[in-house]
């Protein structure tokens, strides 16, 4: 499997474990760094994440569906 | 060049690289391709996770409009990539593609856990095709 194929992969299953929450995942071993259903408390250990020499990628199921319609100020 | 992405949760999410252009720092993000969007854009309570403060003096502001209403938008040095899904490997990301803009709108009312792709970055690739098979949705991007 493509390398980003199983980052999806880890990333839906991720969702699932933790469907409330923001994650934090090391992009390169899939690792979870942090769980958390508030995402401000996971803000020092994104920044030491992203100190490190990894990729992290952050993430949160949905947890319902959305309409997201965005115009800019200047096309009003 | 093709690129050829899987969707995520049945929907045309892209994982995509953020650089912050204040530290240098790189992380990943989900995007979801809305053509409705006329820009790019990521919800505001993202910001402090770079190491930005939406409230810092000197943090230029705007008006938006989207399904919520108005809302203000807070203007933060961000430039996006798109990874290469077919020569990307563990530890060993391939960049294909990277935006012009070096900015980015954090919008206040943006209620997701998801950036936005907007018109802005997709009228710059030559085709987007959002497919359904069996292998499940497929976002084919011609740059």
């Amino acid at each position: 499997m493509k390398y980003y194929n199983e980052l999806i992969a880890n990333i839906g299953r991720s969702m699932k474990a933790h469907p409330r929450s923001t994650v934090l995942m090391d992009a390169d071993s899939f690792r979870i760094i942090a769980v958390a259903k508030d995402p401000k408390k996971l803000t020092g250990k994104f920044k030491r994440a992203l100190a490190g020499r990894g990729h992290t990628v952050v993430f949160k199921q949905p947890d319902e569906r959305a309409v997201w319609i965005l115009a800019t100020g200047s096309a009003l | 060049m093709t690129l050829v992405y899987p969707g995520l949760l049945g929907k045309p999410i892209l994982i995509v690289s953020v650089e912050d252009l204040l530290s240098g720092n790189r992380f990943l993000f989900p995007m979801l391709l809305d053509t409705g969007a006329d820009e790019t854009c990521f919800p505001a309570k993202y910001a402090p996770f770079l190491g930005h403060s939406n409230l810092a003096p000197g943090v230029r502001k705007k008006r938006c409009r989207g399904v919520g209403g108005i809302s203000i938008a807070y203007i933060h040095s961000v430039q996006l990539s798109l990874l290469d899904p077919a020569k990307s490997k563990k530890s060993h990301q391939v960049v294909a593609w990277t935006a012009r803009a070096k900015v980015a709108s954090f919008v206040q009312k943006l209620d997701i856990d998801r950036g936005l792709l907007g018109i802005d970055i997709v009228k710059r690739w030559k085709s987007v095709c959002i497919e359904n098979g069996i292998k499940g949705m497929q976002i084919r991007i011609r740059l």
